[in-house]
């Protein structure tokens, strides 16, 4: 089976009132890169929540390597710890993800949990650290860290589990242009060493750099479009039907002028 | 998508000077209370940048800190004569100086509360009244002594030798022991403070909950600024009663509810990492020689003070 994550007919609406997603119904791949995008309030986030069986949908099923995710299969400790011991979910806001009291303590967060040996997890979280040159933040509080550092410690306690499977909501939301590079290539390259990917944005660039299968959402919390990167990105229509590219203005030296285009895939002038 | 920008907007707006009694407003309540939230985060961060310092004080085992801590409390406390304290006084202010704490800041504060308290407390304990002895400063004299419950007023009553000697002792120990607390506090990050307790056996769960309604202080009383700040600054002038109250309510709901979606989602973020209702940490308790050197040092400068005592 190559499916690792199958979602079937997925509804939810928050407080039973607000529909948040309707009728979804999607697999990803083992080992492939696969974007869900949308403008906001499409239900992106919701999406990747369920997937990490964090929410259970209101009506439909998901599936995390052939097994249903229900109340009583994530109440099952073997399965439960599985699921968390494959699956890594970096949050958009790193302050509800950062919950430890120091930012080494995040990192050593997630192994300990599993039972790692202390040894064993110290050498993760300073490789961790060394990695996304967070080695002087290592033992500072963390609500003392900038926008860009907590994301920075977010990805980190995640990688420090290493997962098959890594949920992100947003990946280049606060990092800082350098930081956004390294971040792409490090996903670039971790898919390569076999891992799956799963990423929500709405930003057209990153979809160009990583080249996933792609799902969007629509303002109707629906599925609109299935396909590659290209299929998507191509599709100028789509993508003005969709609320992810329009018509704005910009400037060329002295003259103003407008028109469709996304900055990164379309500019015909 | 064309923007309909609305025509107001590209025209400059015809301003009307305000007239009337020029004035300094007073600051309301609620800007006194919000501007307080703004204080907490304030002290916080000047926490954390302290204990963030590479100062041998600010990376001693916070176990070890807190067991010294408590040994010199013990110390402070049990120590009767001035030469002995003022030599923890003296071994105060090398800690300070150790941590690289700007002694001078520190001890306008403690100062300031010490002699307020102080000259409540220790004053009456300067007089014949309470503290019998030779008087170096007359006060006022009666005719003749009088008997007030358990208390003699005596003829003349004034400052003794004794009573000065006790109110100097009693200042100084409650000096050392706020200075001794807040060169810990400072020179500690809480999360590290919080860490010591785990060798008093406190369950960890306690101490990441303590962890994180600390966090969410900081976060909630940030929000609580800047809700202040966008709330003045869209404010031209002061709003009557009802309305100011309305406003605060609904804000105060706005951070309510922000709260709530916070540690929700921090649940998640737990559960998501493997949280099962069981927290596994490390244990980093095990203290290195120069904690050890430390500690020594501060056992044998104790000792020392009890010895300075029996020689006085």
């Amino acid at each position: 089976m190559n499916n690792v994550i199958a979602l079937e007919n997925v509804s939810y609406r928050y407080y039973s009132k607000v529909l948040a997603l309707n009728d979804i119904n999607l697999q990803v791949n083992k080992g492939e890169i696969f974007c869900i995008m949308g403008q906001n309030g499409s239900g992106k986030s919701t999406l990747l929540n369920i997937i990490n069986g964090l929410i259970l949908p209101e009506s439909g099923h998901v599936a995390f390597n052939g097994t249903p995710l229900t109340k009583a299969s994530l109440e099952d400790k073997v399965f439960n710890t599985h699921l968390r011991q494959s699956m890594g979910y970096i949050f958009q806001n790193p302050d509800v993800q950062l919950f430890c009291p120091t930012v080494f303590d995040e990192l050593l967060f997630g192994p300990l949990q599993m039972n790692m040996p202390q040894e064993k997890a110290v050498e993760r979280g300073e490789a961790m650290l060394e990695a996304l040159g967070i080695e002087e933040l290592k033992d500072r509080p963390v609500y003392m860290l900038s926008g860009g550092e907590k994301k920075r410690v977010a990805i980190a306690a995640v990688l420090t589990l290493n997962p098959d499977i890594l949920l992100i909501d947003e990946p280049l939301s606060d990092l800082d242009p350098k930081t956004q590079t390294f971040f792409t290539e490090l996903l670039l390259e971790l898919n390569r060493a076999g891992k799956t990917i799963v990423f929500a944005t709405h930003h057209l660039d990153l979809i160009d750099h990583l080249q996933p299968r792609m799902a969007v959402l629509g303002a109707d919390h629906r599925i609109q479009k299935t396909g590659t990167a290209h299929d998507i990105l191509t599709d100028k229509a789509f993508l003005v039907s969709v609320n992810l590219i329009h018509e704005h203005m910009h400037k060329h030296g002295e003259k103003t002028h407008s028109h469709f285009h996304s900055h990164y895939i379309f500019h015909e002038h | 998508m064309e923007n309909d920008i609305p025509s107001f907007l590209l025209n400059p707006e015809a301003r009307t000077i305000p007239t009337g009694r020029r004035g300094q407003r007073r600051p309301a309540f609620i800007d006194v209370t919000l501007r307080h939230a703004a204080d907490i985060v304030r002290s916080i961060r000047l926490q954390a940048d302290n204990s963030s310092k590479n100062t041998f004080i600010g990376k001693m085992n916070p176990c070890i800190k807190v067991i010294s801590f408590i040994y010199l409390i013990v110390i402070i406390s049990i120590v009767n004569s001035l030469p002995s304290q003022l030599s923890v006084t003296l071994f105060i202010f090398i800690l300070y100086s150790l941590a690289r704490i700007n002694i001078i800041q520190v001890y306008r504060k403690i100062l300031l509360v010490v002699l307020l308290f102080g000259f409540l407390v220790f004053l009456p304990a300067t007089l014949n009244v309470i503290t019998p002895g030779h008087v170096i400063i007359h006060l006022i004299s009666f005719k003749q002594p009088h008997q007030f419950w358990i208390y003699h007023i005596p003829q003349h009553i004034g400052i003794t030798v004794e009573g000065s000697r006790v109110a100097a002792l009693l200042l100084l120990r409650v000096l050392n022991s706020v200075s001794l607390t807040l060169v810990v506090v400072y020179s500690t990050s809480f999360p590290r403070l919080l860490k010591a307790f785990r060798i008093f056996l406190v369950p960890v769960t306690l101490l990441m909950t303590v962890s994180l309604a600390y966090k969410y202080i900081l976060i909630l009383s940030e929000t609580v600024g800047d809700t202040y700040r966008a709330m003045k600054s869209r404010l031209i002038q002061r709003v009557p009663g009802k309305a100011a109250r309305e406003l605060t309510g609904s804000r105060f709901f706005f951070i309510f509810k922000r709260s709530q979606t916070l540690y929700e989602m921090s649940y998640h973020g737990m559960i998501s990492r493997g949280y099962d209702g069981k927290i596994n940490m490390i244990d980093n308790r095990r203290p290195g020689l120069r904690d050890v050197v430390a500690l020594a040092v501060v056992v044998f400068f104790g000792i020392g003070v009890i010895l300075i005592q029996s020689m006085a």
